[in-house]
């Protein structure tokens, strides 16, 4: 590109010209590969809730949020599935199988949004005469994705229109097809019931269930969703005319071998309920319960953190419950991380258990005790640890079990957190390379550690990058080592430059480059 | 004269009087007007078409050398900006040759992440891969604003499997209130 100066017979000026286009240049491909803002798309509503009745004709408008840039959109009918999860899928629209997509009549199918200026769509909803109940249909609103080379990523909106058309008559029904309690994917037990809407109608709905052991006692009340919604912030979940949504919840409690009375109620459409009732037989070995959950006692936290300035003391409650049919003894043990650790709690506060640290508990009875930590006023800003090992013996005075629970104690301030890789290792088995490292935590506080190696070849050209990850233990205590592993997939045998950069968390305390050869 | 300003005040008076008297009304009523107002369900995706920064962003596009296996990773970011909980969903077209239609092995997998430029978060179910090409989760986020990753990875088969020359892959991502 060539700037020409306005004084060309001028040297000096068009040398200054020369500079001021280069400069500009120079601005102007700065600002199209590190422009900050950059293209939104936006629109209003995503949903319209349409109560109408047949024969009626409604307008509708999407408003599209003005562009940066001039947008190609396209729009089009989409029928939305309610999956059994509580999915929702979004289906290209036939009015063959869904004749609802053929109610809906949009102005038009492809607009431009220009920069600056707010785009409306109209649409309009015409309502058969013998029309009855929910239909949902959804305007499948797309921006025009610029064709590239590699992969293309397109985004859209579905707008949801919901109509209901009201008759009398209708009414909600539901019909619970299943309960059962099932194998999980870790062979937890799972509590699983199959529900079908069988009216035209979509309603709200909550679910539990409640398990009764061979006695009629309460063991457990579960709640109940559909899997994909376990995350959806509202406590009822809407069901789809004519849908199946799988009901799943996970009993929190050890089920012993036995008989057992699950109970199963749906409450639906502001006021019904459908309850069901099924018993069932566990037996020996049908499911796997953690650990813990299998204890004769059961304790709650698991682990402890005593935070405080120095000179302060903090408290922590710890509960203890005995789900055995005997007596327990409870014998409280507090034990160092290893000898001479620097950072022990032991040794750098005054760690005391109110009361004895041995104590019996009746079946089915509870114990809580008191556990406090004094900050000395002396104590140094950073990160204590230990660990309290809880013996349980039974009225014969053998073993029953051995439980231990993690202890932290915090000295508020600005910590240290540091860590260095200590050793990195590639291993190639079955053709793909295996990277693990030994990372050394060199700060003063815990952390969950982690690492990112990015491959260059020896030119500096980016590869491939990969993360790596903890073996066992989630956090490295200060002055401990921990190995993360992680894979390279089928990196070819060869000289690279691999770029290590240290996380704690998402933050990245340090990075290293090293030269490697693969194998 | 005296008698007539008196009239006159007097009429002025009795005229002005329920005015005034519907204005002391409107001073001492107590009533609260309800102004209704609703605010629709909004949604916008933004941060599209910015290069991702490196190291994930990698400008000459997959180059593959060919050899069996070989895996590339290519990632993107965008921001999803919503005032009500959204779900999304996640469509995928495998790597295909543009003339000949081989494909190899495909995967997408949507994770969040602090920021641009920020590393792979928590994955929240919406993932594809060539036998799952369809992934959904009603909700994904609520009235927030979050940042996403889409990683996207190929792996060759053996050598043989896919013919050279130019591959395309598709993603679409779908925002949508559950």
């Amino acid at each position: 590109m060539t700037f020409l100066a306005p004084h060309a017979g001028k040297d000096e000026g068009g040398i200054m010209w020369k500079k001021t286009g280069l400069i500009i240049v120079a601005g102007m491909i700065f600002i199209l590969f590190f422009s900050g803002p950059s293209p939104a798309i936006g629109l209003r509503p995503l949903v319209f809730e349409l109560d109408l009745v047949p024969g009626a004709v409604e307008d509708f408008e999407i408003i599209l949020s003005p562009e940066e840039t001039r947008t190609v959109v396209n729009l089009d009918l989409y029928q939305p599935v309610q999956l059994q999860g509580g999915e929702l899928v979004f289906q290209k629209g036939n009015p063959k199988w869904y004749p609802a997509t053929g109610w809906v009549e949009l102005e038009k199918t492809r607009t431009v949004v220009v920069p600056g200026r707010k785009t409306v769509v109209s649409g309009r909803v015409r309502v058969p005469f013998d029309a009855r109940g929910s239909h949902i249909v959804a305007v499948m609103v797309e921006p025009e994705a610029p064709q590239e080379p590699g992969v293309t990523l397109r985004f859209r909106f579905a707008v949801r229109l919901h109509i209901r058309v009201d008759r009398p008559g209708l009414r909600p029904a539901a019909e619970v097809k299943e309960l059962a309690i099932t194998g999980g994917e870790k062979g937890e037990p799972v509590i699983q019931a199959l529900v079908q809407n069988t009216s035209p109608l979509d309603y709200l709905t909550t679910a539990e269930a409640t398990v009764r052991d061979s006695q009629g006692r309460l063991v457990e009340r579960v709640e109940m969703r559909p899997e994909m919604m376990w995350n959806y912030s509202q406590p009822e979940i809407r069901i789809y005319p004519f849908s199946e949504l799988l009901y799943s919840g996970l009993p929190q409690k050890y089920l012993p071998p036995g008989e057992y009375r699950l109970q199963f109620f749906f409450r639906y459409a502001a006021g019904r309920q459908v309850v069901i009732s099924e018993t069932v037989q566990v037996k020996e070995g049908d499911f796997l319960f953690p650990e813990a959950l299998m204890a004769a006692v059961q304790i709650s936290p698991h682990s402890l953190e005593f935070i405080g300035r120095p000179g302060t003391v903090t408290s922590r409650g710890l509960t203890f419950e005995n789900t055995s049919e005997q007596v327990l003894k409870i014998i409280l043990e507090p034990v160092d991380i290893e000898s001479g650790y620097p950072y022990s709690v032991f040794a750098n506060t005054e760690f005391s258990i109110r009361g004895a640290g041995c104590f019996l508990i009746e079946p089915g009875r509870k114990i809580n005790t008191i556990i406090t930590v004094c900050f000395p006023r002396d104590a140094k800003t950073q990160g204590n640890y230990g660990l309290l090992k809880v013996k349980v013996v039974n009225p014969e005075g053998n073993l029953v079990e051995e439980q231990v629970l993690a202890l932290a104690a915090v000295v508020t301030g600005e910590h240290r957190y540091t860590a260095e890789i200590l050793d990195l290792t590639f291993n190639r088995e079955e053709g793909e390379v295996f990277l693990a490292a030994v990372l050394k935590n060199t700060g003063n506080r815990e952390f969950f550690p982690g690492a990112r190696v990015l491959f260059q070849d020896m030119e500096g050209e980016p590869l491939n990058a990969i993360k790596l990850t903890p073996v066992g233990e989630e956090y490295v205590l200060p002055a401990k080592s921990i190995t993360l592993r992680g894979t390279a997939g089928n990196l070819p045998p060869g000289g690279y430059q691999a770029e290590v950069e240290i996380l704690a968390g998402e933050k990245v305390l340090k990075t290293t480059t090293m030269n490697v050869k693969l194998r | 004269m005296k008698k007539k300003l008196f009239f006159l005040s007097l009429v002025l008076t009795l005229a002005l009087a329920p005015a005034g008297a519907a204005l002391a009304r409107v001073d001492l009523d107590t009533d609260t007007v309800v102004v209704p107002a609703v605010v629709c369900p909004y949604a916008e995706i933004r941060g599209l078409q910015d290069p991702s920064p490196y190291p994930y962003h990698y400008p000459l596009g997959l180059t593959y050398i060919g050899y069996e296996g070989e895996t590339h990773q290519w990632n993107t970011y965008f921001n999803v900006v919503a005032n009500t909980d959204i779900g999304m969903q996640l469509d995928q077209v495998d790597f295909t040759h543009v003339s000949k239609g081989d494909t190899f092995y495909t995967t997408g997998d949507l994770h969040r992440t602090s920021g641009y430029g920020g590393s792979h978060g928590s994955m929240f179910g919406v993932y594809t891969n060539s036998n799952k090409l369809q992934a959904v989760n009603n909700s994904v986020q609520g009235q927030a604003s979050e940042w996403y990753i889409l990683a996207v990875t190929g792996r060759l088969g053996d050598v043989y499997e896919q013919a050279a020359g130019e591959y395309e892959a598709q993603f679409t991502v779908t925002v949508f209130a559950p």
